[in-house]
């Protein structure tokens, strides 16, 4: 007997996974994704596009969306079966098969729903600027949606392997998805620590995309300069550019430029590895002794 | 053939001590030590426990005292003649009785020889006091005579040839030189003593010196050279626990759990709940590490435990299989893991998983999802899981709990069975007594591990090891089950005669069992 490659373990634990989920009905994630994505949409959509606020507004509950439903995906898949891991593990299991395996199911699972969301999106926002990267801005914004998703399923898996029971997992889960929003630009400013720490979250990168893909900065405020005329005043943030009151000042990490979207992705993507590297970390540790 | 990888050698936990006794008919004797003996030359008439033929030892030349209190041996030297040289001191008159107690430890050297020991008297007598040597030890006597040069060493081509895993390939050397032998040590993974000195590079041996590599002893007596060659162990687990300690050490889980079983042994583990139970079993499988040792196949498991820990299978109490797969799915997956590509095709696996699914009698259930079948159905799924992959020890908990009577001895049968394939298999059962044979109702156990848990420590100890019907004696009990009854303390319904057990066994391991 001797220990079988990296590969061939992550291709029976693939197996078994897709096989598994199944079973246990993975369409109804996509259901969630729809239900999920259809409200977002219907929402926000019709707003989208018109002003820096509304915008803003409905880019930063796509983000939410996204996040949620990643996480949602994965945040149970390790924990609940920490003894079986132990068990495996004994037997010669490389716990980075087993957790490349979840990445791989979560990145088709993630792919799946990405494409309910953004289809749904389709219907209602109409991403018509220009594209940075590619022939079109709808595979850009596809795409900065695909790694929020899949970002955040692999952080729920990171999560799971670090939670020893569901009930931890579950708990845990608010309090990061909390994390992401507020750091993720939109709420609050981002200065000192906090703009610091806001670098290793999916959200703030993922509003750098989406961003930079509709040109924000650029984007007037709802309010028009002839409600100042009437006497009303307005946040110290926002400035007067002619008769238009604009966001100031500018957001550099929406600059409609590709570099920004380039570097948005590959953020994301470093986060993403990151997570998926402190999961198989956290296992071995939790199973250092067997 | 592949050679096993040489051990690192470790002191094992003691054995019940014995005397190697070499006198002028160059015959080594194994002595067992039973409490306090004489020593003395064999004279007709009056003679001592330890008897040697030399004209040299004095008719009462020493004593060899026990003490119980600590459970070492002191020896005196009853002012004999020649005296006794111990590790090549003499020992001194103290009294007019004899010299200063000389407490041994394993390895001293004891000659009754002149004061020029590089040049022994023809009828010198040397004893070596061990335990660290089993009874059964084969020794030779290899005749120097001829050889100008010995190699030494597990490899194929060396003069002497050893099958002690603690030895090199390539171990030492010896050379014959002036005077005796020039002793070289071949960079050995474990080096090489000469009367209990370590050897750096090389060291000069003289006749009746003792050489120590790994645990082989080797004693240069005039023209030969007199050698043990502990067995070469295959298929046998030795567990050589000193303790158990939890909580930075304050408090010790285990002490002094020492047995060893081999190959096609089905052992029944009991003790009462906090005994130690499954802290054993973690300690076997390395899962939480105790003080000591555990010898699977001459090789130690914490020592490889990466390599090792493969072979030493558990099937737990609770089941940890995914629910929502099938057996064949379950099983096959995890052949896919443990058998390569290499050597196994994906027939070869399939024929390997239908065979286990019917020696273990899931066959007609390989396409059920294992969360539908009953408890005793997945207990079987759970010991074919661990079937697949050639595993030599399995250790299960509890499994036949949650399961009738008649599916309980179907259950023991099974692992019994999977025992007679040179396995070893260690159950720990609260139902001992439904592992029977139908036909002849004889307990399907070969063996026994008693742990009680001492009322003077709170720690468990081994309060029996040996057969079935030997721990039937050993409790005074009719029933296997019935064995908790003596060892549980009263508030568990027990008699709390734990210590007494406890103690009981350990006087038996002192008394000599060999003879």
């Amino acid at each position: 007997m001797s220990d079988t490659s990296f590969s061939t373990q992550t291709h029976v634990y693939f197996k078994k996974i897709f096989r598994i989920a199944m079973r246990e009905h993975a369409w109804k994630y996509l259901v969630f994704a729809a239900i999920i994505g259809s409200i977002v949409v219907f929402v926000v959509g019709g707003d989208m596009f018109k002003s820096y606020d509304t915008t803003s507004a409905g880019f930063f509950t796509l983000v939410s969306a996204c996040i949620w439903i990643g996480i949602f995906n994965s945040i149970q898949s390790i924990c609940r079966e920490h003894e079986i891991v132990r068990a495996e593990y004994r037997q010669g299991m490389k716990l980075s098969a087993y957790v490349a395996a979840h990445v791989l199911w979560q990145a088709l699972l993630c792919l799946a729903e990405s494409i309910v969301v953004f289809v749904l999106c389709c219907i209602n926002m109409h991403f018509d600027k220009s594209a940075h990267l590619m022939a079109s801005a709808y595979v850009e914004n596809f795409i900065t949606i695909y790694l929020l998703v899949f970002g955040a399923a692999v952080l729920g898996l990171m999560i799971s392997a670090l939670s020893s029971t569901p009930t931890t997992a579950m708990t845990i889960m608010p309090f990061v998805l909390i994390v992401q929003l507020i750091l993720s630009g939109v709420l609050f400013s981002l200065e000192g620590a906090t703009g610091f720490f806001a670098n290793f979250t999916l959200s703030k990168w993922g509003m750098s995309a989406f961003g930079a893909e509709a040109d924000l900065n650029n984007m007037n405020l709802a309010i028009n300069g002839q409600l100042i005329n009437e006497g009303f005043s307005y946040p110290a943030q926002y400035v007067m550019s002619g008769q238009m009151i604009k966001h100031s000042p500018v957001v550099s990490y929406y600059d409609p430029k590709a570099i920004t979207v380039l570097l948005a992705w590959l953020i994301k993507i470093a986060i993403t590895a990151f997570n998926a590297v402190v999961c198989v970390a956290a296992l071995k540790l939790k199973n250092r002794d067997s | 053939m592949e050679m096993q990888k040489t051990m690192y050698y470790q002191p094992a936990p003691p054995l019940p001590a014995t005397l190697l006794v070499i006198d002028c008919t160059c015959k080594p004797r194994l002595i067992p030590l039973r409490g306090s003996m004489t020593f003395g030359r064999l004279y007709n008439g009056e003679l001592c426990n330890i008897t040697v033929q030399s004209a040299i030892v004095g008719r009462h030349h020493g004593e060899f005292v026990y003490d119980d209190s600590e459970g070492v041996y002191y020896y005196i030297d009853n002012n004999s003649l020649n005296g006794t040289f111990i590790n090549g001191t003499k020992l001194e008159k103290y009294n007019e009785r004899g010299s200063r107690a000389f407490r041994l430890t394993d390895g001293d050297i004891l000659r009754v020889d002149r004061k020029t020991l590089d040049r022994p008297h023809p009828e010198a007598v040397i004893m070596i006091y061990c335990t660290s040597v089993r009874f059964d030890e084969s020794w030779r006597i290899f005749d120097t005579q001829q050889l100008v040069n010995i190699t030494i060493g597990r490899g194929e081509n060396n003069v002497i040839r050893l099958t002690d895993l603690a030895a090199s390939r390539e171990h030492a050397v010896l050379r014959r030189s002036p005077g005796g032998w020039t002793l070289f040590d071949n960079n050995s993974q474990n080096g090489v003593s000469v009367n209990g000195r370590g050897v750096q590079g090389s060291a000069h041996v003289s006749d009746h010196d003792v050489i120590k590599l790994g645990n082989t002893t080797i004693i240069v007596f005039g023209n030969v050279l007199i050698f043990n060659n502990p067995k070469e162990v295959t298929g046998n687990l030795a567990v050589q626990i000193v303790r158990k300690t939890v909580d930075f050490g304050r408090k010790t889980l285990l002490s002094n759990i020492r047995f060893q079983v081999d190959s096609g042994d089905f052992v029944l583990i009991l003790g009462g709940s906090g005994a130690g139970k499954t802290t054993l079993v973690k300690a076997i499988l390395g899962d939480g590490k105790a003080e000591g040792r555990i010898i699977l196949n001459g090789q130690n498991l914490y020592e490889n435990f990466k390599s090792m820990k493969s072979q030493i299978g558990l099937v737990p109490q609770f089941l940890t299989l995914r629910l929502n797969d099938t057996v064949k799915n379950t099983l096959m997956d995890i052949a896919d893991i443990k058998l390569d590509r290499k050597n196994y095709s994906k027939e070869d696996k399939l024929r390997r998983i239908n065979e286990i699914m019917d020696k273990v009698g899931i066959t007609k259930l390989q396409n059920h999802l294992i969360g539908q079948l009953s408890g005793g159905q997945k207990k079987k799924v759970s010991v074919a899981y661990q079937l697949v992959g050639f595993q030599k020890v399995f250790i299960c908990d509890e499994p036949d709990s949650g399961l009738d009577a008649a599916s309980r001895t179907q259950q023991m049968e099974i692992l019994r069975e999977i025992a007679n394939n040179d396995k070893i298999v260690m159950v720990i059962s609260h139902e001992p007594d439904d592992a029977v044979n139908v036909e002849t109702g004889e307990s399907l156990f070969t063996k026994v591990v008693v742990i009680a848990k001492s009322a003077k420590d709170n720690a468990g100890h081994l309060a029996y090891f040996g057969d079935t019907q030997g721990a039937l004696e050993h409790f005074g009990v009719k029933k296997l089950q019935d064995i908790m009854i003596e060892i549980n303390p009263p508030y568990e319904g027990g008699k709390g005669l734990a210590d007494v057990y406890i103690d009981k066994y350990q006087m038996m391991q002192r008394r000599p069992h060999y003879e």
